[in-house]
């Protein structure tokens, strides 16, 4: 439990005391028993990580469409020039990202380009590995970024929630010391726990009550949100009939709810288009950007636009050059964007970072100018307000302060 | 039983071997159990993954001199965290890539049996000669091995035998003997260890020969009263006595029962059956193992499923199954993920080896299995031109159905590093059931979806199960 009695720099009580509006006893059934959708405390910075699963190709997503060399790497797959939704300096994005427009247009949008990392690995195993735990190429770390900032600033584990992974695994919120909590989503969740409470009394199996059991103890603290979960309010704002979209809006009702918990974690793919690209990037792009689009509608009509930051992030972008399939094969450097309300974007401020050459290439790869670890270090003492773990990383013009 | 179903199929080759592999699965289907079952002995071939270059014991004390004497205890350090992280690569990969999946079990069934670890012998050589020993005899003769694994250096130095001398005896190892080894937990006296340990006294271990040798002078050839029998007793002369001791080979049979059949209690009268013929067949490990998978139990239905998959079994047998075993995830990436599981290679938490069983699955190991399989179903189907001689059925077909990625004409045909799942197999929706699961998924499982399926299945919890 973070103890406020304990000396810490100014910047870190700070923090603590971000942590300490979290409801300290969580899961006390008072809590709970509220139905009205109680506002988030202002100033209780919120941070959503998005996760664009299998390698986004961003090379079709930022599109350099005055390059005359991205034509040529990709005479089939390049987006056309009078097709791009143009942002200034000969980029563009995918007109499939129409829905996040009006967030560039209002400069609450900014694209982080060329990220990536020294000595790139191109498997999806490893490379989000290193991106989740914000390693060097040949080390080894066991926790998420995020769990690891939260565990260098307090001692022990939090017993206030302070992470939500609505998806297939935590990634950067994965810690021992880290207090998350990840589901599915909710509905499976909720059918999932009645199946192995169904089959565990039923069976004669050892070994399958036991694996059943330790599921349920993992999943006990996640009952407890999915329970208040039940009993939340729908949301004003319609969100996409898509698992996205019904993550999105399942983040949105916690922080509508009051619980106060800073970071979440939803996810979309497969980005992995090797073959039958255009289709599917595009389908993707779509419900990426009309999930986002709704859950900042959500976000300004609750008031907490301004204390919301929301980020992508992916194992690797794609090849410079299209493949034989229609499609694109594992790259390295990738660029990103940022939304919300305190993000300095738009045509002004939007475009950080360099642009990556498209003839200076890797081994057929773009050679990255941002160091994805620079991401994290803007937004561990940008937004987080928290010691970053990262300091000799360059600060990002990513946020208003 | 007639001939095998694909269900029981699966069966043998999910627990004989690493993973239900498709490819095998259906080369059993249709056939009788006997016919299977010489075929699954009959085959010699081990791995043929070329050894790591490591240092010799005598070079390797020569380096470390050299570094210390020169104040750089840090490069002593480094050169061991080097060669361990070959020698287990080594280890992992021979998992991933031999045809003998049976061979390989066992070799892992014995190097829990015969414990040793690197963080205590420090020399990389040993290790790797007692593998090689183990290797040698996994699916041999069970007497001539314990006497093969007693005077192994690896042992020597794992558990003192090279301290152990006349009038200094050391007890560890000949306590870990009857304990472990042969015998088992209450079936000897604590006078039983003592008189043992002088039995074998003298063993040293040569560091400039690479090998133990036996020092006369250190040797306590005083009479010894060892299991009720008397005589001045070298240390074969005590593994003798163990060997005809029915004890031994029912000690054996319990272990193997909770490899093969199931984590539950024995039943005796099973064992003792087993026991009999093991010993009766002078220690024939092959035959041993043959009758553990023609017995009653082994496929009785009540005991299916009731295995819990080991780290290896989880992590390799997945890949196996998936038909990835040459992804490009690095070997040091799944050595991580079986040390964050509990069994690291090369490195039992001690002598007693890996407990396995129900403690393969607690409250952290389980969330990471489940990201572990998370990250093994994260690509994409269809891209993989890695050539592989020994190619499988399933990724052959892959790269038949043209599904290969190639960039344009002028550029060099590149090795796809993509997480390729191969073309999805062809099954009707009941097999794919059986083919991943032991017993009934315990999720509801239904959808058109072949990519769905898969993950619906591997991701079920009754996946934790074989």
């Amino acid at each position: 439990m973070n103890n406020s009695n304990t000396i810490y720099k100014n910047d870190r009580r700070r923090f603590l005391q971000l942590m300490a509006a979290a409801p300290l006893l969580s899961f006390s059934p008072s809590v709970f028993a509220q139905q009205q959708a109680k506002p988030q405390k202002k100033n209780n910075k919120i941070l959503l990580l998005v996760e664009l699963k299998g390698g986004n190709d961003a090379l079709n997503t930022l599109v350099p469409y005055e390059d005359e060399n991205y034509y040529r790497l990709r005479p089939k797959l390049g987006i056309k020039a009078n097709q791009v939704l143009k942002l200034g300096n000969g980029l563009g994005m995918n007109p499939a990202m129409k829905a996040l427009l009006p967030e560039w247009q209002a400069g609450d949008m900014a694209w982080v380009q060329g990220i990536g990392y020294p000595k790139p690995n191109r498997s999806h195993f490893r490379s989000i590995e290193i991106w989740e735990t914000a390693s060097q190429s040949n080390q080894y770390l066991d926790d998420g970024w995020v769990a690891q900032l939260y565990a260098s600033q307090a001692s022990g584990k939090s017993s206030a929630l302070q992470g939500v992974t609505i998806g297939s695994d935590a990634g950067p919120l994965d810690g021992n010391h880290f207090n998350g909590l990840l589901m599915q989503d909710k509905k499976s969740f909720i059918s999932l726990t009645k199946q192995i409470k169904a089959v565990q009394g039923n069976t004669a199996n050892n070994a399958l009550s036991h694996v059943l059991g330790v599921q349920n103890n993992v999943h006990s603290n996640a009952q407890i949100v999915t329970d208040k979960l039940q009993r939340a309010r729908a949301t004003e704002v319609t969100f996409p009939k898509n698992k996205f979209g019904k993550q999105l809006e399942t983040t949105a009702q916690i922080i509508l709810s009051g619980m106060n918990v800073p970071v979440y974690k939803v996810e979309l793919g497969s980005f992995d288009t090797h073959n039958n690209q255009a289709k599917r990037h595009t389908k993707l792009l779509t419900q990426l950007s009309e999930g986002l689009a709704s859950f900042s509608t959500t976000m300004k009509k609750a008031g907490l636009w301004d204390d919301v930051l929301i980020v992508t992030y992916s194992e690797f972008g794609r090849r410079a050059n299209e493949n034989n399939s229609g499609g694109t094969d594992h790259g390295t450097a990738a660029a990103h964007f940022a939304l919300g309300g305190r993000v300095k974007g738009g045509v002004q401020d939007g475009m950080i970072g360099k642009t990556p050459s498209l003839t200076d290439l890797d081994k057929n790869d773009l050679k990255f100018t941002t160091d994805f670890r620079s991401y994290y270090h803007t937004i561990a003492s940008q937004w987080m307000g928290v010691d970053s773990l990262w300091k000799n990383q360059t600060v990002l013009p990513l946020i208003h302060t | 039983m007639a001939v095998l179903t694909f269900r029981q199929s699966k069966h043998l080759v999910e627990r004989t071997g690493l993973g239900p592999e498709l490819n095998n699965i259906k080369s059993f289907e249709g056939r009788s159990l006997d016919v299977v079952l010489s075929q699954i002995f009959t085959q010699t071939t081990m791995s043929n993954v070329a050894r790591p270059t490591l240092l010799s014991p005598s070079e390797m004390r020569k380096t470390k001199k050299a570094f210390r004497q020169s104040g750089n205890r840090k490069k002593a350090n480094l050169l061991y965290k080097k060669e361990r992280i070959q020698l287990t690569n080594w280890g992992l990969e021979n998992l991933l890539k031999s045809d003998n999946a049976l061979h390989e079990r066992m070799v892992w069934f014995w190097h829990n049996h015969f414990t040793a670890s690197i963080k205590s012998v420090r020399t990389a050589k040993w290790m790797l000669d007692q593998d090689l020993s183990i290797r040698k005899h996994a699916l041999g003769n069970f007497a001539d091995f314990l006497k093969v694994m007693t005077f192994e250096p690896a042992m020597l130095i794992y558990l003192d035998g090279k301290s152990n001398k006349k009038g200094q005896p050391n007890e560890n190892f000949a306590r870990e003997l009857l304990e472990l080894f042969t015998l088992g937990e209450g079936h000897y006296t604590e006078k039983d260890i003592k008189e043992a340990a002088r039995a074998f006294t003298g063993w040293k271990v040569n560091v400039k020969k690479g090998e133990a040798v036996f020092r006369k002078k250190l040797h306590d050839d005083g009479v010894k009263t060892f299991m009720g029998q008397t005589g001045n007793f070298k240390g074969e002369d005590i593994l003798q006595i163990l060997l005809k001791n029915p004890r031994t080979a029912e000690f054996i049979c319990e272990k193997l029962w909770h490899e093969f059949v199931s984590i539950q209690k024995p039943e005796s009268a099973v064992i003792k059956s087993w026991a009999k013929s093991f010993q009766a067949s002078n220690y024939d490990i092959s035959k041993l193992l043959k009758t553990i998978f023609k017995s009653q139990v082994f496929w009785d239905e009540k005991y299916r499923g009731t295995l819990i998959k080991s780290p290896v079994d989880l992590v390799v047998g997945t890949l196996r199954t998936l038909d990835l075993e040459d992804s490009d995830i690095p070997l040091l990436a799944l050595n991580r993920q079986l040390k964050r599981l509990g069994q690291e290679l090369y490195a039992p938490p001690n002598v007693k080896g890996w407990v396995g069983g129900k403690t393969w699955v607690d409250d952290v190991t389980l969330p990471i299995r489940q990201r572990f399989l998370q990250r093994v179903l994260r690509g994409q189907a269809g891209v993989s031109n890695k050539k592989n001689k020994n190619k499988k059925m399933m990724g052959k077909q892959a790269m038949e159905s043209g599904m290969m990625s190639s960039s344009t004409s002028d550029k060099p045909m590149k090795v796809e590093m993509a997480m390729a799942l191969p073309k999805l197999p062809n099954l009707p929706e009941k097999q794919w059931h059986q083919w991943l699961l032991a017993v009934v998924s315990v999720t509801h499982i239904k959808t058109n979806n072949k990519r769905n399926r898969l993950k619906a299945l591997v991701l079920d919890p009754a996946y934790q199960l074989k």
